[in-house]
């Protein structure tokens, strides 16, 4: 077996102080395997979904493919040829900042080789029982390029006191 | 009562990251050409609990542009003791529920075929919890799929999945294997401890 020569390593964290369509984090490290992003979140139109792109590229060659359930019924449902691949396809509970957890995980985002792919995991406590109350969702962009930044994207508002935390992760070498 | 990281202000999940929970134990990337099976072996017994993190590509040329699971076998032991559940679908509106019992292994979800584009891999992770007790069954959940940004075939998959196997040894070997097939060049399976 390998020895040991990582951890996770908290990259950045950002608590929103005013509300925003977008968080963007840059200057991503290449140094580590997988990232992790952690995030606590209410948007300001009940029902929006939450996006995300990377490296500023805003064309059309992003997908996802999501798996959810409302408390009553069970779906999937896919986006094809998009400006962002969704991490949460609808955040209810309006107004706070609690009101969804999403945990993402980007894994081998720094190659130069494959498509970059996420998997998200994502809980609403939502006050609409039509909206995903749990999902999962595969995301990809069609590019070979290495994650540098990625901007986290609602369609109204993200709302005060959201929390957003990447973390690094290593493998063993 | 909340713990408070008193560095970060991190709470809950964030502290529990912030505080290393999960240690690297061993990680394996495919090379030029393919490989048959993956193994992590002599898998320390000093965690809580293990989590495989894998992106891959599987060489089934009879079935280009499907997809499936990897063959998970815990020990060596191939033989009818693994039950295996999973819910998914393909993003067409349908889920898909499945369940079978007394299989030869169990499996991570899920992973593409050959690939017109070689560059579209599947991404999964899966938890193993309480692998090193000797009173109890033990148990693998995951999580995983890919997308193809496709309009027609196989267009991308999304699965829950969990397998139980009957036996209460600690697991001290992880076999990941693809059948008659091989993981491609740049997959990738990584092997970590989680501490209690």
């Amino acid at each position: 077996m390998a020895a040991k020569t990582g951890t996770f390593t908290l990259i950045a964290n950002n608590t929103l102080g005013s509300a925003t369509s977008s968080v963007t984090f840059s200057s991503i490290p290449q140094t580590y395997t997988d990232l992790r992003l952690v995030i606590n979140c209410g948007t300001s139109t009940n029902g929006d979904g939450i996006f995300i792109r990377f490296n500023g590229d805003t064309s059309s060659i992003y997908s996802d493919t999501g798996l959810w359930g409302t408390g009553s019924s069970a779906s999937t449902g896919r986006h094809v040829a998009a400006t962002g691949a969704a991490l949460s396809i609808a955040t209810g509970g309006s107004t706070t900042a609690s009101s969804m957890i999403a945990l993402v995980d980007f894994i081998d985002y720094s190659n130069t080789t494959t498509y970059k792919s996420f998997i998200s995991r994502a809980g609403n406590a939502t006050s609409t029982a039509s909206y995903p109350a749990t999902e999962i969702t595969v995301g990809m962009r069609s590019s070979t390029s290495a994650i540098t930044s990625f901007t986290v994207l609602c369609a109204s508002n993200i709302v005060v006191g959201s929390t957003f935390e990447l973390y690094g992760i290593e493998a063993a070498k | 009562m909340s713990i408070t990281s008193a560095k970060t202000g991190a709470t809950g999940i964030s502290l529990a990251l912030e505080n290393n929970y999960m240690e690297p134990i061993a990680s394996v990337l495919v090379g030029a050409g393919t490989a048959a099976e993956i193994v992590f072996d002599e898998i320390p017994q000093n965690y809580r609990h293990l989590q495989i993190r894998a992106i891959g590509q599987v060489t089934l040329s009879s079935d280009p542009g499907g997809s499936g699971g990897c063959g998970v076998n815990f020990n060596k032991d191939f033989g009818p003791n693994y039950t295996r559940h999973e819910l998914g679908g393909p993003g067409g509106g349908t889920v898909a529920p499945y369940a079978i019992a007394d299989l030869s292994g169990g499996a991570l979800q899920r992973f593409p075929f050959r690939q017109t584009n070689d560059n579209i891999y599947g991404v999964a992770i899966g938890d193993i919890l309480d692998y090193s007790n000797s009173t109890k069954f033990k148990t693998l959940k995951n999580i995983g799929g890919f997308d193809k940004n496709s309009a027609s075939g196989v267009t991308g998959d999304v699965y829950m999945n969990s397998f139980l196997w009957r036996s209460t040894a600690p697991i001290s070997t992880i076999s990941l294997t693809t059948g008659v097939w091989n993981w491609k060049q740049h997959s990738r399976i990584s092997l970590y401890g989680i501490k209690g």
